[in-house]
């Protein structure tokens, strides 16, 4: 059961703005992954023009997925479940990864859809960002980042039964955390590991090269944050999703109307 | 209502046009000293400036993460070290990597070039992460959706209820935490029988929140724009956004790509001019953007231009003039900002 | 017999009209209304009673199409408002003509200052600036709300949230004006605030106002008309004497009327008095009975002060409850009535004094061991839910307080003898979630068991229920602690009331004493027969069976 975004009529002008979306993703993604296999002669362009573009492009998906497609249902969920999420981000307090957030996008890309899943994770990270100070400029990568998982739980095939639809989304979690861990890292490759030391990233050299480099980063660094992210998604999905899937499937359940207008005489 | 004993402070759009203009001049010099001087006029600017809400903590936040982000880029560099001429503070025992891994160094002579290096560079970084830090330190988060253009509408009405609730939502896990108690749960904290009242609770909120905004008519269409609207915005930032890409892409395997660049900007640029133009909604008693505002703007591309020159030709004179530039919303702002 | 047959009759310009409607929610496989037609002439106030779950808040949101386009639902019939068809328009376009302010209006707040959520409707509606800035002020005038224009919606009352919440809609100037229940969580005097404002706008404005309410005796005395839902096919419309005359909903005075065996129909206390009070001159009030001196002390509070930061909550408060005894606190919202109780489990910490149930301090107690002590059930009963079903909660019941399985579930079916097991427990009514809530609670059975505003959202019937069962709990070995605004009630169980102002305890003493003292506080029956000191209907019914 999704959320109907947006009217019948507006189907086409909805393909052409999930175009955009799916375009504005590519471009996030490079923005991640421009290390690997930038030219040493735009080294520098790349650095920059990725840090400035990433919030545009994040604000392209946003303005094509609200404007004028959100209908109020949608709109006052999207605005409730972030806060839900932020809420839970600052009793989930970060420690070494166990940050609730993650389980919230899930279950709700899952139950209201991929295309709320995606507007669910820009929206939740900067509602939180913006009210407990993490605006900096890692922001509309993490927003990115949000936005693929709630898509990702969205897009998952469907499944009848609900216990393997937990367990689909449970490996789903976990594979996430990893990958987030993955990204975030990557996104932060070329800030944080200075060009004076042996695994910073090198312009032109071949992408083996350079992901060998990045992966003695990541295992250096920011592993340690990986597993216990992931396991915590696998608990909270196993312990908390069938409940909260089932409520939000719940109240989402209010739906068609039917005009039967041959009585009314 | 009276405004001229009122503390002064400035559109929160003009705070985040300041803070991202000094994020550009940044990115725009290496000097050492230029960044010594945004990041000192960022600090003083915010802590003379900010208030007592919670956001106005963003830039102890940011400092913290700076700090943090500058210590792991140093012991990266210890640890995985470059071989280079220099004095040698210490050294690491050298681990030998396998094979396979043949490009990597662990350990080696730490020189103090090296760390000057590091350290001199990490500035930048230290630059960037401080200057949006106190932007968003000064700005209002609900002010600054509040001004958002019409075309971020819709995307700030969901933020502007999810950051009224996030306040409301910690005070009810409290409370649920408490009524925990009364069923005689021992268990410290359960994210059983905290999250699922919670989420239930919030649930039922969106409900019923968004019968109300309904019933107050959010999402009325005047009849004129209610067919085929959105189509041309639509297509001219597909467009752009294309182009961005492909631009992009010619980036990265290094060839010229300057002038496909400039044309997506401009297409999006249309787009989304577009696009704001057709929004039907109107402004209730927007904060007003008066001269101080103007001037602030006029300062920070001074800023920028001033970074760029100083690449060129570094004196004092310039070291001074960006102090003045960046530091120009202290001279038109009084008091602590107004939450 | 159909609700055709029921239509009003009247000649002058008709607001809103009802032809044939029937409404079956798809979910839940209910029949809602069936064949309803009636008329809503112009400039009236109308009240809309019936019993909970009989569809007062469904037909309110009938009319501005809420339900179905909202909820879903198969609609057949027409209803239109000023002419205009709720199929063809969406709430969202009926909002010049018509405007809802639902049950719990702080739920609805989009915003967090008053100025702010009054501009919310007309800013998406795109008004001209000039025009808002001139409604918003009006708007605040006319609801007396400028003071507040400023402030945080989390930080006003009850009573002005309401104002806030009318002001909102007010804004878009529609002809009818919509509310859902806006009194039921109100204290006696924000709920006359309220009610005296809808009164103002419907003789000022000529606005049409339909509420639903169950707090009938709250809102006769300003209704020109009533609708009464009796059940899906049944709906009256009509004068409030003509359809109080016999309906079994009715407010304390209405009963007491028909218990003086009196014909005349009262809607004021003043008529009240003039018509039927000279009836009970004959007989005198029964003597309530005390607590007895001897018996057990449950609660001993000594000198307890609590303080949030620089704010005083409770101050120098002594209070000793014993067994036996249905203790009320009452006050205005703020007084530190949540304060006290929730201090009783230990909850808050003191900033001097000492609090001891049965000899021991809450404080000290956890688990199984605190509950055995006391029972407590807060404000939102529904924050101690968070099973998938009812059964699931009497297990984890069950469970957290080391009893017996099943024991729950019959401290439930005493409460509540027909409830399905299976349902959710977001899906119960308001009355049956706090018997659900009630039943985990008394599983343990505690000494003291504490309450605070249990009657909120609470019909008649279900108001019976819950003295009911207070009434089956309390022994000698055991006390019940309240905090209500709900004097009625009160006048029902109570046997002490303690009234708090500022966070000091002003008055303790018998209820007669204190509920018949205090304008604020007295109960109808009490108003109606002053001086003699009558508090409830029951009371009367019994001397009369007594005298004969």
């Amino acid at each position: 059961m999704t959320i109907t975004l947006g009217q019948q009529q507006q189907l086409h002008a909805r393909t052409l703005s999930a175009l955009t979306i799916a375009l504005a993703s590519i471009i996030g993604f490079l923005a991640f992954t421009w290390p690997l296999f930038v030219t040493a002669e735009n080294d520098q362009a790349a650095r920059w023009l990725f840090l400035a573009l990433m919030p545009l492009v994040t604000v392209v998906a946003i303005i094509e997925i609200t404007y004028g497609g959100l209908n109020v249902k949608a709109l006052a969920f999207l605005g409730v479940l972030s806060a839900t999420g932020a809420a839970l981000r600052a009793i989930g307090a970060g420690a070494v990864g166990l940050e609730p957030i993650w389980f919230l996008i899930i279950i709700g890309g899952r139950a209201l859809g991929k295309r709320f899943g995606f507007i669910l994770g820009l929206t939740t990270m900067l509602a939180s960002a913006l009210l407990t100070g993490g605006v900096g400029p890692w922001l509309a990568f993490q927003m990115m980042c949000a936005a693929w998982i709630g898509w990702g739980a969205g897009a998952l095939p469907q499944i009848r039964s609900k216990s393997f639809e937990i367990i689909l989304l449970a490996g789903y979690g976990a594979m996430i955390a990893v990958l987030f861990g993955l990204l975030m890292d990557l996104q932060l490759w070329p800030w944080i590991v200075s060009p004076a030391s042996s695994i910073a990233y090198v312009p032109g050299a071949s992408i083996l090269e350079n992901l060998q480099r990045f992966f003695i980063f990541h295992f250096a660094t920011a592993l340690a944050w990986d597993i216990p992210r992931a396991i915590f998604n696998i608990i909270l999905i196993v312990v908390l999703g069938p409940a909260v899937l089932h409520s939000l499937r719940r109240a989402m359940q209010r739906g068609n109307v039917v005009f039967n207008r041959v009585h009314a005489m | 209502m009276n405004r001229v004993n009122e503390v002064r402070t400035l559109h929160p759009l003009a705070w985040w046009f300041w803070g991202i203009s000094l994020a550009i001049a940044t990115s725009r010099t290496a000097n050492v000293w230029l960044l010594a001087i945004i990041i000192t006029a960022t600090i003083v600017v915010t802590f003379a400036r900010r208030s007592n809400d919670p956001w106005a903590a963003a830039l102890t936040i940011g400092i913290k993460i700076a700090c943090v982000a500058l210590f792991i880029r140093m012991v990266i560099a210890i640890i995985f070290g470059v071989p280079g001429d220099g004095r040698v503070l210490f050294t690491l025992p050298r681990i030998r990597l396998p094979e396979w891994l043949a490009g990597i160094l662990l350990g080696g002579d730490v020189t103090s070039e090296r760390l000057n290096f590091v350290l001199m560079e990490s500035l930048t970084i230290f630059a960037l992460v401080i200057t949006l830090a106190g932007a968003s330190s000064l700005a209002n988060p609900k002010q600054t959706l509040r001004s958002l253009p019409g075309i971020l509408h819709e995307a700030g009405v969901a933020l502007i209820i999810s950051t009224t609730l996030i306040p409301h939502f910690a005070m009810s896990l409290k409370r649920i935490s408490q009524a925990r108690k009364l069923r005689g749960d021992e268990k410290r904290f359960s994210f059983k029988r905290s999250v699922i009242p919670l989420f239930e609770e919030s649930l039922e909120r969106a409900l019923i929140m968004a019968e109300s905004m309904e019933a107050r008519g959010y999402g009325h269409k005047p009849d004129a724009v209610a067919g085929g609207r959105k189509k041309a915005p639509t297509i001219l930032i597909l467009i752009g956004t294309g182009t961005l890409l492909f631009s992009l892409l010619q980036m990265l395997i290094g060839s010229r790509y300057a002038i496909t660049l400039a044309f997506s900007i401009f297409f999006l640029a249309c787009g989304l001019t577009l696009g704001n133009q057709m929004n039907t909604r109107s402004k209730y008693r927007p904060i007003p953007w008066r001269k101080e505002e103007l001037l602030v703007m006029v300062a920070s591309i001074g800023a920028i231009t001033l970074a760029i020159i100083a690449n060129f030709a570094f004196n004092p004179l310039i070291a001074g003039a960006l102090l003045l530039t960046c530091m120009a919303p202290l001279c038109v702002t009084s008091g602590k900002a107004r939450s | 017999m159909h609700g055709a047959s029921l239509r009003y009759i009247w000649q002058g310009p008709l607001m809103i009209s009802f032809e044939n409607v029937t409404l079956i929610y798809p979910y839940v496989q209910r029949t809602i209304f069936e064949n309803l037609s009636f008329d809503v002439p112009e400039g009236e106030f109308v009240l809309i009673m019936g019993d909970t779950g009989a569809g007062k808040s469904t037909l309110l949101r009938l009319m501005n199409g809420l339900v179905p386009h909202h909820t879903g639902g198969i609609f057949s019939g027409a209803i239109r408002i000023d002419g205009r068809d709720t199929a063809l328009q969406k709430p969202r376009d009926l909002v010049d003509l018509i405007a809802i302010v639902g049950q719990n209006p702080a739920l609805g707040f989009v915003t967090d200052t008053v100025e702010e959520e009054l501009v919310f409707g007309m800013e998406s509606l795109g008004i001209a600036p000039e025009v808002m800035r001139k409604r918003v002020e009006d708007t605040l005038d006319l609801l007396a709300l400028a003071p507040l224009r400023e402030r945080k919606l989390t930080s006003l009352s009850g009573g002005e949230q309401q104002r806030v919440a009318i002001a909102s809609v007010l804004t878009m100037n529609p002809k009818i004006l919509l509310l859902d229940e806006p009194t039921s969580a109100l204290d006696p005097i924000a709920a006359e605030e309220v009610l005296a404002t809808l009164s103002r706008l419907v003789h000022d404005l000529g606005l049409t106002v339909i509420i639903a309410e169950h707090k009938l005796e709250r809102v006769l005395q300003f209704v020109d008309r009533v609708i009464y839902v009796k059940d899906q096919q049944h709906v009256a419309i009509g004068a409030p004497e003509e359809i109080l005359k016999d309906s079994p909903l009715a407010p304390p005075i209405i009963q007491l009327s028909r218990a003086l065996k009196s014909d005349q129909v009262p809607m004021t206390v003043r008529d009240a008095r003039r018509s039927i009070s000279h009836l009970a001159q004959q007989i005198t009030p029964p003597v309530r009975l005390s607590a007895n001196p001897l018996a057990k002390e449950i609660l001993s509070i000594s000198d307890l002060t609590i303080r949030y930061g620089e704010k005083i909550a409770l101050r120098d408060v002594w209070l000793t409850v014993k067994a036996g005894e249905v203790l009320a606190v009452m006050g205005r919202n703020g007084a530190g009535k949540s304060t006290l109780l929730t201090s009783m489990i230990g909850l808050r910490e003191r900033a001097s004094g000492a609090i001891e149930v049965l000899g021991k301090d809450p404080h000290t107690l956890h688990g199984a061991d605190l509950i055995s002590h006391v029972g407590f059930v807060p404000q939102e009963a529904s924050d101690l839910l968070y099973g998938q079903s009812v059964l699931e909660e009497l297990r984890n019941s069950d469970r957290d307080s080391h009893v017996p399985p099943g024991t729950t579930e019959r401290a439930l079916f005493d409460l509540l003898p027909e409830i399905d097991l299976t349902v959710h427990p977001r899906d119960l009514s308001e009355g049956e979630r706090l018997c659900l809530v009630l039943a985990i609670v008394l599983a343990r059975k505690p000494a003291l068991l504490v309450l605070d505003e249990p009657t909120r959202g609470l019909d008649y019937q279900a108001k019976e229920r819950l003295v009911a069962a207070i009434g089956r709990m309390i022994s000698d070995s055991t006390a019940v602690i309240l905090a209500s605004h709900d004097v009625e009630i009160v006048a029902d169980v109570a046997t002490r009331v303690v009234v708090l102002a500022d966070g000091e305890i002003v008055a303790d003493g018998e209820v007669s004493d204190i509920l018949t003292s205090s304008p604020a506080f007295a109960p109808q029956v009490a108003k109606v027969l002053s001086p003699a000191r009558w508090l409830t209907v029951s009371e009367v019914l019994q001397s009369l069976g007594e005298n004969k």
